[in-house]
Order: C-alpha cells, then sequence, then structure tokens
C-alpha cells in the first residue's frame, strides 16, 4: 500500500492554516506548540511576498527583541516588531492626537475614550495585517480598537492558559473582535516529553487539552535545586554551562537580584555571553541580547512569557507557590515550559516552605 | 513475515487449538468441526457479515466467532500490519492515540497496532461492532495479548456496540486514528450515518489530527458504498490523501485491496463560544 507516515502528515499540521495567509485567523495553543514561529512566518509572508504593511504586536520587549532577530535570521527584512504600548502610542502620536492618551491609570489605557476620539476624527486603518503573538496577556480592549482602527485585518496567536496578566483577555472575549472560531495548535516541539509532563501537573483545564511532546523523552528529569546563596547559584549555572554549553535562561523575580546576579555570574564567566535584562533597561538594550545563541541570559519571570532556552534555572517560584489561584497555575504553567531540555527549579536562596515544597509535584515529575 | 512469538501463540492458544481440539472437529479435508468448509463460510461467517450473536444450526454464537477468527482474521491482521508499517514508521507516533475500530471484529486492529508499535507504546482502543459476541471474543484477545507481553500494560482496551455509547473523558491533542476495514461491504451500513457517528466521535475526543484508514475487498459488489462513503467524508471537512487498489501477497495469499486514507489535520476550529 502507498501510505505516508504519521511522521509525514505531522509536518503538514503545521502548515494547513496558513494555507491562505491574507486571512485573519485566530490561533490558539498551549506552550511550545509553534505560535511564535507562524506569527512570524505570516509577518513575513505577508510583508516579503504580498508586500503588506505588516505590524507584530508582542508582550514585552524581550519577546519583540527575539521576534526581530528571528525574522533576521530567516534572512528576511526585519519584521516590525513592538509592545502593545508601543504601538498604541505611535499611532495615537500620529493620528495627531495630544498627549497623554486617555488612561485610568498609566498604561491602564481608557479604551472607550480612545475609541470615541478615534470616531470623530474618522481615522481609517493605516496597517495592513496586524499580527499579536501571546495575545492572553493584552486587553480586549486592545483588539476591538486594532480590529476598528489599527488594521484591516488581524490575526491572533494566544494561550489562555497562560495568562498571567490581570487585565489580560480570554479567548471567548474576542468574539468582540470580530472573531468567531479558534485554530488549535495541538503538537507540542518544544519541551522534552519529561518536562512537558512536569508542565502539565501545572495546566488548568482550559477548552484546549495540553499538546503531547514531539520531541519524545531524553532521560533528563525536572529537578529541584537547593541553593544556599546567590553566590552557590551562580557557580552552579556557570558550572552547568561551562559543561553543557548552549543557550541558559535564570528567571529570577526582583529586579535588584537579576542585576546583583549579573555581576556574579559575569565574574566566574569572564570571556562568555551573560546579559540581563530588567523593565529598567535602556531603550532597545534588549535586541542586543542574543538570548537564543549559547550564553547565558538573566530574566524576570514576567520578561520571560514567549521565550525559550535549552536549560532553564526557574527561581521565581515564591509568589506563585502554594498555587491559590489560577493565575499562580497559569504562571507556573508558564515559567516551566520555556525549558526545552532541562529544566531546574531553585529552591533558595530563601528557602521554600514546606507547603511551597509540597504544592510541587513529586517524583519521578520532579527529583529532588 | 515472521509475526511476533506472542502474536502467534495467542492465535494458537485462543483461536486455533480450541477448533482443532474442539470434539466435533475430524480433521476430514475440507471440513471444520466436522461440516463442510464451504457452508462455513457462505452460511456461518457469510463472509464475515453473518449475524454472529445468533446460533446456527449445531453451531453456537461463539462458535461463529471462533470460526470467522480461525478462517478470516489472520488476513485481515496482515493487511492491516502491512498499513500500519507504512504509517507508523515511528511507533511513537502512536503514543497516546484513540483508536477507534467501527466493525471491530475480535479486536483486529488492536492486535495488528501492537505487532507494529510495540509493548512500549501505549495508546487507547475502542473496539465498536454490533455483534456482543465478537465484543467478548475480543476482549479475551486483548487480555492474552497483555499476558504475552504484546500490549503495554497502560494500554486501555473496551468494546462498544456503537461510537454514540463511549464517552472519550477529557479531550486530548493526540492522535485519532479510526479504522474501517471491510465495514463497508455490509450492506445495511448507511454511509452517511457512519460519517455522522465518526466526526461526532473525532469531535469528542478532541483537536487533535485525524486519520481514517478505510480497507476492504476490492471486489465490485463490497464497494459499491465507497462514492457515497467519500462524499460524506469530503464534505465532512476530510481530505483524502491516498486512495488505491492493490494486489497485496501476504503469507503465499494473494489479496485484492481497496484501501483509502482520510485525514483532517487541522484541527476541527472551535467556536468561540465553547471558550
Amino acid at each position: 500500500m502507498r501510505l505516508p507516515s504519521f511522521t509525514e502528515l505531522t509536518d503538514e499540521q503545521k502548515k494547513v492554516f496558513l494555507q491562505d495567509p491574507l486571512k485573519s485567523i485566530l490561533v490558539v495553543g498551549p506552550p511550545g506548540t509553534g505560535k511564535t514561529s507562524c506569527a512570524l512566518w505570516k509577518a513575513q509572508v505577508l510583508a516579503k511576498e504580498y508586500g503588506l504593511n505588516v505590524t507584530l504586536v508582542t508582550r514585552n520587549r524581550m519577546l519583540s527583541a527575539l521576534a526581530v532577530q528571528i525574522s533576521q535570521d530567516h534572512g528576511g527584512a526585519p519584521v516590525k516588531s513592538v509592545t502593545m504600548h508601543g504601538c498604541v502610542s505611535n499611532d495615537y502620536i500620529s493620528n495627531g492626537f495630544s498627549y497623554p492618551i486617555p488612561a485610568h491609570v498609566p498604561y491602564d489605557y481608557d479604551w472607550e475614550r480612545i475609541m470615541e476620539l478615534y470616531e470623530a476624527d474618522n481615522v481609517q486603518p493605516s496597517v495592513d495585517h496586524l499580527i499579536v503573538d501571546e495575545g492572553q496577556n493584552l486587553p480586549i480592549g486592545f483588539f476591538i480598537w486594532a480590529k476598528r482602527f489599527l488594521a484591516k485585518e488581524m490575526s491572533v496567536f494566544a494561550d489562555e492558559d497562560q495568562t498571567t496578566d490581570v487585565d489580560g483577555c480570554r479567548v471567548g472575549q474576542l468574539i468582540s473582535a470580530g472573531y468567531r472560531a479558534a485554530i488549535p495548535l495541538t503538537l507540542n516541539h518544544r519541551n522534552t516529553e519529561e518536562i512537558a509532563n512536569l508542565v502539565t501537573a501545572f495546566h488548568v483545564k482550559g477548552r484546549i487539552p495540553h499538546a503531547p511532546a514531539k520531541r519524545g523523552r531524553s532521560g533528563d528529569a525536572p529537578r529541584l535545586m537547593q541553593v544556599a546563596n546567590w553566590q552557590e547559584l551562580a557557580q552552579r549555572v556557570a558550572v552547568r554551562y561551562q559543561n553543557v554549553g548552549a543557550a541558559v535562561g535564570v528567571i529570577l523575580y526582583k529586579q535588584h537580584h537579576i542585576t546583583a546576579f549579573h555581576e556574579l555570574l559575569t565574574a566566574l564567566l569572564p570571556n562568555d555571553r551573560v546579559d540581563h535584562y530588567t523593565s529598567q533597561a535602556q531603550p532597545r538594550a534588549e535586541q542586543a541580547i542574543k538570548m537564543r545563541e549559547p550564553g547565558v541570559t538573566i530574566i524576570s519571570g514576567q520578561s520571560a512569557i514567549g521565550l525559550e532556552f535549552e536549560t532553564v534555572f526557574l527561581q521565581d517560584l515564591n509568589r506563585s507557590l502554594p498555587m491559590r489561584q489560577d493565575v499562580d497555575y497559569r504562571r507556573m504553567y508558564m515559567l516551566c515550559s520555556r525549558a526545552r531540555d532541562t529544566l531546574i527549579l531553585v529552591n533558595g536562596p530563601t528557602p521554600l516552605s514546606a507547603a511551597q515544597l509540597a504544592a510541587l509535584p513529586p517524583p519521578p515529575l520532579l527529583e529532588r | 513475515m515472521a509475526r511476533s512469538q506472542w502474536l502467534e501463540s495467542l492465535r494458537q492458544s485462543h483461536i486455533v487449538d480450541p477448533v482443532m481440539n474442539d470434539p466435533r472437529e475430524t480433521r476430514q479435508p475440507n471440513t471444520r468441526l466436522g461440516l463442510p468448509t464451504q457452508w462455513v463460510f457462505s452460511k456461518a461467517i457469510g463472509g464475515g457479515q453473518a449475524n454472529f450473536d445468533e446460533p446456527l444450526e449445531m453451531l453456537s454464537a461463539k462458535d461463529r466467532v471462533l470460526l470467522y477468527a480461525f478462517f478470516n482474521q489472520k488476513s485481515h491482521v496482515n493487511e492491516l500490519v502491512h498499513a500500519f508499517e507504512k504509517l507508523l514508521t515511528n511507533p511513537r507516533d502512536l503514543s497516546g492515540a484513540t483508536v477507534v475500530d467501527i466493525g471491530c471484529g475480535p479486536f483486529t486492529s488492536g492486535l495488528a497496532l501492537a505487532e507494529v508499535a510495540g509493548n512500549a507504546t501505549h495508546f487507547r482502543y475502542f473496539g465498536v461492532d454490533t455483534s456482543q459476541t465478537m465484543c467478548a471474543f475480543g476482549k479475551q484477545l486483548a487480555e492474552g495479548a497483555e499476558a504475552a507481553g504484546g500490549l503495554s500494560s497502560k494500554t486501555t482496551v473496551r468494546f462498544f456496540s456503537s461510537t454514540d455509547d463511549i464517552d472519550f473523558g477529557t479531550p486530548r491533542s493526540t492522535w485519532t486514528i479510526v479504522v474501517l476495514s471491510y465495514l463497508l461491504a455490509s450492506k445495511s451500513i448507511d454511509a452517511e450515518v457512519l460519517v455522522r457517528q465518526v466526526v461526532d466521535a473525532c469531535n469528542r475526543i478532541g483537536p487533535g489530527p485525524v486519520a481514517l484508514l478505510y480497507t476492504n475487498t476490492s471486489r465490485p459488489e463490497a464497494t459499491e458504498a465507497y462514492p457515497a462513503f467519500q462524499n460524506a467524508m469530503t464534505e465532512a471537512g476530510f481530505t483524502m490523501k491516498i486512495e488505491g487498489k492493490e494486489v497485496l501477497y501476504l503469507e503465499g495469499k494473494e489479496r485484492k485491496l481497496h484501501y483509502a486514507l482520510f485525514v483532517r489535520l487541522g484541527g476541527r476550529e472551535i467556536p468561540l463560544g465553547e471558550f
């Protein structure tokens, strides 16, 4: 019999919903299913092959920088990638409106008022196709405004099971932005099976089931590592990087810890790439961080959204454990899924409490 | 082609020995259980379309199922092994898959999948057959396969009389594999109803990709229902990936086969009202 293999069919699956790039689509999928890759592919095709004015909106500056780097590596012109705030601000000013942008509090925009201003001025969309990655962390008001006034077509890639922002939107709310259905992505290309199994333990059951891991087992189970102080953590990270190489991500919580840890690690790895990023960084500082290349990138949990590294040291645990609300589960779900090959949860320097430790999955999902 | 030891010994212990050691068996040429084999083929088995829940003359319902397994199942397993070896070049693709075998007989495609995938790969199998006697014997063969080491201990096997009766549990994103092996040869099958049941089952299973393998004899009278079936599948959003007619030579026997593979790769678009 002449039959294709399931492996060949799975490769085809990735391209099915990209057959008509011009179409506005809403794509949902768990971590590692390729949302960002698809978003970037669509952006490049529309810009390069169709000559359209395309803007990619991402959650934060690090993801925005990643999008530009990936598109450059694929040989295309850099995709125009901005954060939501940058997108709104640029368009508001270019349409001649006066600052400040109407807001309830800084950055919590008054979308109703903004739309009144746009309506009164009969603003017409200036972007041919807007592509939104990690859309679950953006407010529904942004989508309604963008669909009406910013872009003629809009494609959104989201996973509501990873929503970590209080003003993020649920997929169902996107009906207000004109969507009727969502296309699901169902295969995890990123994590090993061991990491995917741990990630599943934090999955708050949403409409989309967790995605099976295509990569299979690696033999390297996620583990919980105890450290007494920051110096010990820095030494462990340095040893890991020196032994294994590749891209290492260290996810911390507090901004001053990120800065201090960067100094410790740079002293241990003077000839290697050790980057860090905080929200106080200079504009465009994130664009210099080659986070996919061998080296270490030190970031906050909030900046980790959408990123991936071969090895992840996850120290930003205290605010999520024990999981009391859905947002705690979603944060752990999102953070643990950043690791491709190796995931190390860090207990310390301040030791996790007994209740926090008990909230973590037992072996063999998480080795001690 | 040599089959695994567990599969050969399962057939021997559960099918061949019970027939050959039956007190009615005379071991005379062209007979089985003391009856002419021609009569067994046409009446007791009825080309696989008989009512296997009814006794017939001196044969119980279980006798008829056993004779079906004795005469028909081995070649069907061989055909399906041939197909699954093409589909499962990487047995891991089956891991965690949902298999819905409609017109399953006695666990025929389950045995073929286990033979190809090995016992390190687990899946969940739902066998659907209108004959309770077939389902009961299928359950026996599945238990025998696990005891013989042919099935992963994490593989689950259940039988139902209709897909409408199956609770597939929490939706999942792994592969769904639907097998329709020799089902359309039956004149009682309504292709549109069948496709509705298949689509409904797939939607309940989850948003992952779906592959439907259809096999049948290529005799014209057996494939009359195929065009209506193909239309209904296309209307339901499936793509016919391949269709073919071939003569296979398996274990010295010529098998004239009609087969097709339908796929739904993109996952069903989910209405936002379901979120």
